[in-house]
């Protein structure tokens, strides 16, 4: 530790801290004059041709980076001890610091060419982050995570063509002027279905769990705050124009249905890291669908509020997980409270502040969504997606606290118990305070017209109803030997349904590669080894063999057919002679 | 969803949320009904930068609001009791709405039951 004044980690750690403040002040200024900024940077022209970097500086970009900013520096402070033993720290560090680069990139641009330049650039980052201890997982995750999110780079590319109509890729000059063109539709449906892969929604989700082969901090940063929140920014800032589209009704039902889908999951789920992102899933759809209700504040409320006790609550996991000799499975855990106090009061923060208890940073974003989903005109069944989900978080949060902190000892070995990594601590605890305020003050401070709620009192009370289930239902699941009840296999399909994210990996992996190999074998064998080689090289083999077999007959004997045919022709001669006299 | 639980059983008399009051707004009054005034002024909204949708009968206090906002950025926990008073002026706007609506759905029954003897 003591080179960590001068080593890469400090220098980009100062220097990201520095950043953050400097947005800091720049977004306090901007709310204040209800400023925004379009910077245009002619980079080059030639004849009629320009080629312009546009920048979009408001208050809800300025916001953003801010919280980016906050969060690499911390993460890579972090990284200084989680990484200690690793050789190529430089290496690690520059591909975080690429991934913030690219992540600005995407955050202040009003342009759809330096958007995908920042998406691709975040998609491919991701991919050498996930792929970081190159193993045989970690390579099969990274493929995963690229792959499902070229897609969306494809949908990028495709409006990039689109937009082409328009003679400028400045998207945010046609938002509200266009937004009943038919090309216009086209757009808005292909952003969504980019901004679906980013955020993992269904049927997209099953490459967020995958992703947590990278290292931790890079879980922290990349998988939970930042990255998978990269979507619903984009459909923030295209949300003007998709008001009105019946493709954001289908995004609400399916963003429910994410939300619903990945809280069941995690209460299936060991994996203490996997837990975390399939709880990252279910806020992520918590926010789409508040995007797609048309609220894209509280969306953005939400995003920043959960991109701070998530990227705590990843950080606490990376401490539980090199304490336990790198350990993930939950159920050799137990008990840690009494060894590692600090960490747990982070993690304990963290996962409150996640159910939303009153008056942590989930509070204010969570509950003004649930109540504002109370009062607007919804159907049925998205109310209860809601409200369901809601009681699913206190339910696999309290199960989780239970199994980790209060539940027996349960340790495979005693292993390095220790809570002294001050380096980790000061990080977590910078994020812990932000844990704390920054629900109150992003909601003073952003909603400059506040939102009036009025609801009769069982509606109101109707989040803390479904909180209580939750989390009793959480305690007694943390209690229940589960593989000593009987009969419990008469439930294994419906938990196999379940715990594999509704079959939503098949559909990307399994899926993708047994069918299609399975295709391939049959068309290897049917028409490689069938039928083209019977009419190409084998067939036509077949058909000289014999015919040379044929032939060779008489090249073998053809003597004996000469003397033959001498004797034939001597024979006719002979008879010709005889029989002209 | 509370919306809805309201406005479900209007829908007999085919009313919906965001109709508009058919009848006269003094049937059934034995006094002279007011109607509400706005008090922020159209220029004063412009120059505070008050988008469309807010420019309603507690523009008002939103305009104190705002200004005490600017003042006290970004300290803006001193500005609790502007934000609560436009707050409870937008839910007795609110609860005047859903009476107005509540009135039409019951004019409505009595319309209906009425023709129905008819």
């Amino acid at each position: 530790m003591n080179n960590m004044k001068y080593s890469i980690c400090f220098i980009s750690f100062f220097f990201l801290f520095m950043m953050m403040m400097v947005n800091f002040f720049f977004m306090i200024y901007f709310i204040m004059n209800d400023m925004v900024i379009l910077m245009e940077w002619e980079i080059m022209s030639f004849n009629s041709l320009s080629i312009v970097m546009s920048i979009l500086l408001d208050w809800m970009s300025l916001l953003f980076m801010m919280f980016v900013f906050l969060i690499s520096s911390v993460v890579i402070y972090y990284s200084k001890s989680y990484m200690q033993s690793e050789l190529n720290l430089s290496r690690f560090i520059i591909l975080v610091l690429l991934f913030v680069f690219s992540m600005m990139l995407l955050i202040i641009s009003p342009n759809i060419i330096s958007i995908l330049l920042g998406w691709d650039g975040l998609g491919l980052v991701s991919y050498c982050l996930v792929i970081y201890y190159q193993n045989l997982k970690s390579y099969n995750a990274g493929m995963l995570t690229a792959l499902s999110n070229r897609v969306g780079d494809v949908f990028i590319l495709i409006v990039i063509s689109w937009m082409l109509n328009y003679g400028s890729w400045n998207y945010i000059f046609y938002l509200e002027f266009m937004n009943n063109d038919w090309e216009m539709m086209m757009i808005g449906s292909m952003i969504i279905m980019a901004a679906m892969t980013k955020s993992a929604q269904i049927p997209f989700s099953s490459w967020l769990p995958a992703a947590m082969a990278a290292p931790t901090p890079v879980s922290a940063l990349v998988h939970s705050s930042t990255l998978v929140t990269a979507g619903v920014y984009l459909l923030i800032r295209f949300n003007m124009m998709l008001l009105d589209m019946f493709f954001l009704k289908l995004l609400l039902l399916l963003s429910g249905l994410t939300m619903f889908m990945a809280g069941i999951s995690a209460n299936y789920e060991f994996d203490l890291k996997k837990i975390i992102a399939l709880s990252t899933l279910s806020q992520l759809g918590l926010m789409m669908s508040i995007l797609s209700m048309g609220l894209p504040d509280l969306a953005f409320f939400h995003l920043l509020t959960h991109a701070m006790f998530k990227a705590l609550l990843f950080m606490c996991a990376g401490i539980i997980i090199h304490m336990m000799n790198d350990i993930q499975d939950i159920r050799f855990m137990g008990g840690i409270s009494l060894y590692i106090p600090l960490t747990s009061l982070c993690m304990n923060i963290s996962n409150m502040a996640l159910c939303g208890i009153p008056f942590l940073a989930g509070f204010y974003s969570k509950d003004l969504i649930l109540e504002l989903v109370s009062f607007s005109n919804l159907n049925l069944m998205i109310f209860f997606l809601y409200y369901l989900s809601t009681g699913l978080t206190m339910f696999y949060s309290f199960r989780l606290m239970m199994y980790l902190m209060v539940n027996d000892f349960n340790l495979l070995s005693i292993f390095n118990l220790y809570d002294e990594d001050y380096i980790m601590l000061k990080s977590m605890f910078v994020l812990l305070f932000m844990s704390i305020i920054s629900g109150s003050f992003l909601s003073w401070m952003i909603f400059s017209y506040p939102y009036m709620i009025y609801l009769p009192f069982n509606l109101k009370m109707m989040v803390i109803y479904v909180s209580l289930v939750g989390g009793m239902l959480g305690y007694f699941i943390s209690n229940m030997k589960i593989y000593s009840v009987n009969k419990f296999l008469m439930t294994y399909n419906l938990s196999n349904f379940l715990c594999l994210m509704w079959f939503m990996p098949n559909l990307s992996t399994y899926g993708l590669s047994y069918y299609f190999l399975n295709l391939g074998q049959s068309l290897l064998k049917n028409i490689d080894m069938g039928w083209s080689e019977i009419y190409s090289g084998f067939g036509m083999m077949q058909v000289m063999k014999k015919y040379s077999v044929f032939y060779n007959v008489y090249q073998m004997n053809n003597f004996m057919i000469y003397l033959f045919s001498f004797i034939i022709w001597m024979f006719i001669l002979f008879m010709m002679l005889m029989f002209n006299n | 969803m509370g919306q809805m639980m309201g406005s479900y059983d209007a829908r007999k008399v085919d009313l919906y949320m965001d109709d508009k009051p058919t009848f006269d707004p003094q049937a059934g009054f034995n006094y002279q009904r007011k109607p509400r005034e706005m008090v922020a002024r159209e220029e004063d909204l412009v120059s505070a930068k008050i988008p469309v949708k807010y420019r309603d009968y507690c523009a008002h206090h939103l305009l104190e609001y705002q200004s005490c906002r600017y003042k006290n950025m970004p300290l803006l926990y001193k500005c609790a009791h502007e934000k609560h008073a436009y707050l409870i002026c937008e839910k007795d706007d609110y609860v005047i709405r859903m009476k107005e609506f509540e009135r039409e759905r019951r004019l409505r029954l009595r319309e209906k039951r009425i023709v129905g003897v008819a």
